[in-house]
């Protein structure tokens, strides 16, 4: 558990934010734009998307260098799109870092096991977090 | 009282064809072991005129030929005589051999049914046609099996339910609270402009209030899993000693900033890797730490020991804490039970530590217990089994130990 810092962080690496694009799939809308505002704020492109299918199509037309992907959404379920990203040549190396309230052990590994990058539950991670974790997969890429 | 009972008559017409086992045993006897007797015992009956006279040969009608005839009769008799004995013998034998087999066969289908049930499988029968007691004891023994699968079954929907309801209402409710953290982190950080120390301490309290939340979520997760058994176990040869000093580790700036005294020691001659699982065995040391260093007062110590005990390691957590009143320590490993002392604390805890700390040991194989004496101290202790049998991924499954255990 993280205790909140008094002064504001800052993220070492903010210059070369602005060319990351990261593609949101989150069918609550107040996580969403709380995570895009996060997300906007240290410079990042932000697209973002309300469900899977939605996620596809932004996903096919806009190239983003990462997704965070929600796993319970309307109609097509993370699950199934993190599967199709993967099943798509174009898209197999694109890094996904799956963001869910789910995450007992078979569902981490289910997501894993499809190819995310991580699997990160909402609750336990502030968006700051998000941040550097994204920031860490693209780094270690 | 000369009313006709419908069962009483049908139980009488039962047992007028039934056969108890007094009677299979006399029947049985009687054919192959007495019979044979009373032929042995005529037909010798029939032969002591030849023998009376080969014993006693008339001298007058001696003649060679005569005493030829006698010796070959006397060798024949003696010869029927051995073969009678051993007739009866072997027939007393089979007898004796079909009378324990028609009671140990039906002994060993209970057994084996009992086995079963105990197991926990579904509808286990004992079916014998052997109209005797046994058959009356299947009876009563397939009416005591329904009514175990029927409370099983009734059990585990209730189980399944709840277990449900907990893991929909605890992944609804992380949302919420994920957004709530998410928007004080916003604040805290100043995204939505600066706020003044009070508004940034106030709000910090909020936060970590909904941080306690959020663990409570977690745990309540755990421990729904823990009961519906779809606990998966993942097995791995693991040294003990640095998960146990890892664990400690994480605690020791807690108990730094608490002032106590933390530390570890590590068994003489190191042990073996073992398998373990080592994020629920992290789990199941981070909650008993947690204890240790939440309830002991500043000053006060925690040391983390392990020692090898023949084929266990013995992991012992003891601290100079509030202790667990007399009265409390038979619950204290139970959900959602905390000790009278520490809720008079007012400390935060969910009661779930030490439910889930037990379960998650006893899964490896291994013990768990305490000891402890109030406003003195508490060591936990727990031994795993070095040689553990289970080995890679197991799904914990509902087994019998937890059905007879509970309750």
């Amino acid at each position: 558990m993280d205790k909140p810092n008094s002064e504001p962080v800052t993220l070492q690496p903010v210059n070369d934010n602005g060319n990351v694009k990261v593609l949101l799939i989150e069918d609550d809308r107040f996580l969403r734009e709380l995570i895009a505002q996060k997300l906007e704020r240290e410079k990042f492109q932000v697209m973002q998307a309300v469900d899977g299918e939605e996620g596809l199509r932004k996903l096919g037309e806009q190239k983003p260098n990462i997704v965070l992907l929600d796993l319970i959404l309307p109609g097509l379920s993370g699950f199934d799109v993190l599967k199709k990203i993967k099943e798509d040549s174009a898209n197999a190396s694109m890094p996904v870092v799956i963001l869910s309230n789910l995450g007992q052990r078979e569902d981490v590994e289910r997501g894993l096991s499809l190819g995310a990058s991580d699997f990160l539950i909402k609750a336990h991670f502030t968006p700051q977090e998000i941040i550097v974790k994204i920031q860490g997969i693209l780094a270690g890429k | 009282m000369t009313e006709t009972n419908p069962k009483l008559e049908r139980e009488k017409q039962h047992k007028s064809i039934r056969f108890p086992i007094s009677l299979k045993i006399i029947i049985t006897t009687a054919i192959f072991g007495v019979a044979p007797l009373i032929v042995a015992m005529v037909l010798s009956l029939l032969a002591q005129d030849i023998f009376v006279s080969l014993m006693f040969p008339n001298p007058v009608n001696f003649d060679p030929e005569a005493r030829v005839a006698a010796e070959s009769n006397f060798m024949n008799l003696l010869q029927l005589l051995i073969l009678f004995i051993f007739i009866t013998i072997s027939g007393l034998i089979l007898a004796l051999y079909l009378l324990s087999r028609s009671i140990s066969e039906p002994i060993l289908d209970f057994r084996a049914a009992f086995r079963e049930l105990v197991k926990g499988k579904r509808n286990v029968r004992v079916n014998l046609g052997t109209k005797d007691e046994f058959e009356d004891l299947a009876k009563h023994f397939n009416e005591m099996a329904e009514y175990i699968d029927k409370n099983r079954e009734k059990e585990e929907k209730i189980n399944d339910l709840k277990s449900e309801f907990i893991s929909i209402a605890a992944h609804q409710l992380r949302s919420p609270l994920s957004g709530i953290k998410w928007t004080f982190k916003t604040l805290l950080d100043g995204d939505l402009g600066v706020m003044t120390t009070e508004q940034k301490e106030s709000l910090e309290r909020a936060y970590s209030v909904n941080e306690r939340l959020i663990s409570l979520v977690a745990e309540l997760l755990d421990v729904s899993r823990i009961e519906e058994g779809k606990i998966g176990y993942n097995f791995n040869g693991t040294s003990l000693e640095r998960a146990v000093e890892e664990a400690v580790e994480e605690y020791k700036l807690i108990a730094q900033n608490k002032n106590i005294e933390l530390s570890f020691f590590k068994p003489q001659i190191a042990l073996p890797n073992m398998p373990l699982d080592e994020e629920r065995l992290g789990l199941a040391l981070n909650n008993l730490l947690a204890n240790a260093t939440n309830y002991t007062l500043s000053g006060g110590r925690v040391s983390v020991s392990i020692e090898r005990v023949n084929e266990e390691a013995k992991v012992t957590i003891k601290d100079t804490g509030v202790g667990i009143p007399k009265g409390d320590m038979n619950k204290i490993f139970s959900k959602f039970f905390r000790a009278s002392n520490v809720v008079r604390m007012q400390t935060p805890g969910t009661g779930l530590g030490l439910f889930i700390a037990r379960n998650i040991i006893e899964k490896h194989g291994g013990k768990i217990w305490v000891e402890s004496e109030e406003n003195k101290g508490s060591s936990f202790i727990f031994t795993l089994p070095i040689n553990n049998h289970k080995q890679g991924f197991v799904v914990d499954d509902l087994s019998a130990d937890d059905l007879v255990g509970e309750e």
